[in-house]
């Protein structure tokens, strides 16, 4: 049975930690010396790690340098030693599979690395945020059409007027789909240009502000798919920054789970987000049935960059912020109401 | 470093390659088999290139990057927690069960300190020997071994007899004070002796506190 003052003591002597004094008193007890023996040769049983396989390496570090060229470009053209694909990015196929991946838990059929994933989630994220306004544009020009074929001359300037709008949404239509295509191309890099407020690459910035502008212009938008960061501005301290995301994300989504949002759609939005902030989604993100995904942040807190997670269940609104790292440096729950 | 946060791809990938094995090191004790160790590489690696910018040098590049490629790799524990072992029983929460004959010490391997064992049940390789065999089975008891400890033990303990940090830079890695850094390498220590050991391997896991 483990002996927990015993096992301190031994590691602190196969550490080091302990005087020469200190040491050989602890080990005078056989207990300790045993234990000692033993954590060495576990010790001893880790540090080599199992061989690496050089293939592989090399192609991750490919993998790695092509996401930074990606960031720094977007939409840039890659060039044959910068794989991208899962396949060649050393993703060995049938692996990328389980929660997020796919809908079964077991093996997939298809393999989904890294870059396809986070491909996938603005895939997901596009299609919400388009399939109504392309819905809208059809509408108006089935109308325009049957005015057209109704025909009479004081029907004629109606449909002009009608075939006008119809243009003008077709504008709208084609500069988001514009903007869409910037990102589609290069949507590595909108995970990690939106943070950069403080002296990122241009490009990037110029990447980020693009999205973030098309993002404001549609508010119908954003409620169907939350998908686009939001910048939340400077600010000192947790507080103040969790009370902008507060009120940024709008009222709380309830436990809606299941009725308003789908559970699907719920981990569609998270793994929208991870791609978009450049971190795996929080812990709490991925609990059980919910909660809901409601707002992405990009805020800098104390001269940090930092991003912020809104996640809205039963028991209220859970505010997490990750830094550059993703590491937490603050979670809350916000009560309801 | 300042040439790979400028953009020089020369720079980023001699950084890479610096860093990459001690990296994958650390990952593949963590995730505990090479593919998802792989994975949480190139996450990993993804990350630290993205977040280059943005890394303000208060802490060592090293300590950092030992930051995100232990949250890429818990992450990746994370999200393979319903898939089981390949080869390996498992239990209903992932960990490794004794199979016939464990627990109550194996035959011996000659190592010295420690007895084979018993925490990887039944998988074929007990009792082996020296050679390609053994090396293996080694390698799968570590793991398995590895894989039970609770995930703060284990991420200390990899930290500090995998990567050799000390116990401050490993306080720092995870955000921790240096006294429960000292906690729990010795409580991994020893709940991994007794698995790779000759005792009784113990029938839960203990908690791991706040």
């Amino acid at each position: 049975m483990t002996d927990p003052s015993r096992d301190d003591l031994a590691s602190a002597v196969l550490d080091g930690l302990l005087g020469d004094e200190e040491a050989a008193a602890a080990l005078r007890d056989p207990a300790v010396a045993r234990r000692v023996e033993e954590m060495r040769a576990v010790r001893s049983l880790l540090q080599p790690a199992p061989p690496l396989d050089a293939a592989r390496r090399e192609r991750s570090i490919a993998a790695a340098l092509a996401a930074a060229d990606t960031a720094r470009t977007p939409g840039g053209p890659r060039t044959p030693e910068e794989p991208h694909t899962p396949a060649a990015a050393g993703a060995p196929a049938g692996r990328r599979y389980g929660p997020g991946f796919d809908s079964s838990d077991e093996r997939p059929a298809a393999p989904a690395g890294l870059d396809e994933r986070r491909r996938r989630g603005a895939r997901r994220a596009h299609a919400a945020r388009w399939l109504p306004a392309a819905a809208v544009i059809l509408v108006v020009l089935a109308v325009a059409g049957l005015v057209a074929v109704a025909g009479s001359s004081s029907d004629s300037d109606m449909a002009a007027d009608t075939a006008s709008e119809g243009g003008e949404s077709n504008d709208t239509g084609s500069g988001e789909a514009t903007a869409e295509s910037s990102e589609a191309s290069g949507d590595e890099q909108d995970a990690t240009s939106a943070p950069e407020e403080s002296g990122g690459q241009d490009d990037a910035d110029a990447s980020g502000g693009t999205m973030e502008g098309s993002t404001e212009s549609g508010a119908a938008a954003d409620s169907a798919a939350p998908g686009a960061a939001r910048s939340l501005g400077a600010f000192a301290t947790a507080d103040d920054l969790a009370a902008a995301a507060d009120a940024t994300a709008g009222p709380h989504a309830g436990a809606a789970l299941g009725q308003d949002v789908t559970a699907d759609e719920a981990e569609a939005r998270l793994e929208t987000f991870a791609a978009e902030a450049g971190c795996e989604p929080p812990a709490a993100g991925r609990a059980g049935d919910g909660p809901i995904p409601v707002l992405l942040g990009n805020a800098t807190l104390a001269g940090a960059p930092v991003t912020v997670w809104v996640l809205d269940d039963a028991d209220g609104r859970r505010i997490v912020v990750l830094d550059a790292a993703c590491a937490v440096v603050d979670d809350r729950v916000l009560p309801t109401g | 470093m300042a040439g790979a946060r400028s953009g020089d791809r020369s720079a980023l990938d001699a950084l890479l390659r610096r860093h990459h094995d001690r990296l994958f090191a650390l990952c593949r004790r963590l995730a505990g088999n090479d593919a998802d160790a792989h994975d949480a590489l190139q996450e990993a690696l993804i990350a630290i290139v993205r977040g280059l910018d943005r890394f303000d040098g208060r802490s060592a590049f090293s300590t950092w990057s030992y930051r995100v490629a232990t949250n890429a790799a818990l992450d990746e524990l994370r999200r393979r927690k319903r898939r089981p072992l390949p080869g390996l029983p498992t239990d209903e929460r992932g960990g490794l069960v004794p199979g016939p004959g464990s627990g109550r010490g194996g035959g011996a391997v000659g190592r010295p300190g420690l007895t084979r064992p018993g925490v990887v049940g039944g998988g074929g390789h007990g009792g082996t020997g020296p050679g390609i065999d053994g090396v293996v089975a080694d390698r799968l008891d570590v793991d398995a071994a590895l894989a039970r400890l609770p995930e703060d033990y284990r991420v200390a303990v990899v930290l500090r007899d995998v990567c050799t940090l000390d116990y401050a830079e490993i306080a720092e890695v995870l955000g921790i004070p240096p006294g429960t850094v000292r906690s729990r390498i010795a409580r991994g220590r020893g709940l991994l002796a007794d698995l790779l050991g000759n005792r009784d391997a113990p029938t839960e896991r203990p908690s791991t506190g706040p």
